[in-house]
């Protein structure tokens, strides 16, 4: 019986043929054919959508909290420029000795301070804690 | 792509784009085989299998609005696999071509075992973990086509369009990758019997 060539081989296999018995090189194609057909041993774990899902809703968290932070500081620099240019148009002249009050209360600023830092300290750590991160 | 394949996957992406999460789980469900396989195959390193596959998942949500239903969903998650593979090996430097390919024309004899005895299992379960270290030493192409067409049943044509090279090209890549697999399992058979 005329031996197949390696094409011809692979054409019946792809098409589901059966192969002659005696075909030693179809059979071992046949073992090369069930081996592919195999998984490979890699499998995801059994959470990973949630866990994919659990990064995307993060993404988008982060992308908010972002977009806001821009908000806040454009803001920010806007009522900052508008005063400016108020203080501008209306000639307001400055009196920097006004500020000394700060200076003589700095005990109360530091104190201020301090209670804003705490507060955000806490905000970050136990208000938005998320222990997967 | 049959109409109803194409209604399915049409209302699947509008209720993830509408923010059902459940929808995107959904469809992470029943692509994650056909990611896993790309990944698992092209991907050495199995640390990083995982976070690739996630990777991939993660640009799926971020690129879904401009998925033109042009091809199959599948087709389109298993064509952002592979480049983000293709990326990976190229950013770990790892060749995307590696192994004695040039040497399919070899002469080989005709030899096979048969598995009816425990001592054939046992060389059979050898046969596998061999064919294994021929597959993981191929070029990332040819692992892909190999398991594009073979794990993932896909056609010539899908596997072109997902791969961007010929379909001429995936043919022969195709035949020329299983050729040398079933050369190399006739070495290795024949020095398993010599020995």
């Amino acid at each position: 019986m005329k031996s197949l060539s390696d094409k011809e081989i692979q054409d019946k296999l792809d098409a589901g043929e059966k192969l002659a018995a005696n075909q030693s090189e179809g059979r071992l194609y046949k073992e090369v054919y069930n081996h592919l057909n195999k998984m490979p041993e890699f499998e995801l774990s059994p959470s990973f959508a949630d866990s994919v899902v659990g990064k995307v809703e993060e993404l988008q968290t982060s992308k908010r909290r972002s977009k806001d932070n821009l908000f806040l500081i454009l803001s920010t620099a806007g009522i900052f420029l508008v005063s400016i240019i108020l203080m501008v148009i209306l000639g307001v002249q400055m009196k920097w000795n006004s500020l000394s009050y700060l200076w003589e209360n700095k005990l109360m600023v530091l104190f201020g301070i301090v209670v804003i830092v705490a507060i955000q300290f806490a905000d970050r750590s136990l208000v938005r804690y998320r222990p997967n991160r | 792509m049959s109409n109803r394949a194409m209604t399915e996957d049409r209302e699947l992406v509008a209720q993830i784009l509408n923010g059902d999460m459940e929808a995107f789980k959904l469809l992470i469900k029943s692509n994650e085989r056909l990611v896993a396989h790309m990944v698992g195959r092209l991907i050495p390193d199995h640390h990083d299998r995982e976070e690739l596959c996630q990777d991939v998942f993660l640009k799926v949500y971020q690129k879904l609005s401009s998925f033109n239903f042009a091809s199959k969903l599948s087709t389109w998650i298993a064509t952002i696999a592979y480049r983000q593979s293709v990326n990976y090996l190229k950013k770990k430097r790892i060749p995307l071509k590696r192994t004695h390919i040039d040497d399919l024309e070899g002469d080989h004899k005709d030899y096979f075992v048969e598995h009816d005895t425990p001592e054939s299992a046992f060389s059979s379960y050898h046969t596998r973990e061999f064919l294994d270290q021929v597959i993981d030493q191929l070029p990332a192409h040819y692992k892909a086509v190999l398991t594009l067409y073979h794990l993932d049943e896909m056609s010539c044509s899908e596997i072109s369009e997902i791969t961007d090279m010929p379909e001429g090209t995936v043919k022969n890549y195709l035949f020329r990758a299983r050729k040398l697999l079933k050369n190399e399992l006739s070495k290795y058979i024949r020095k398993e019997e010599i020995l």
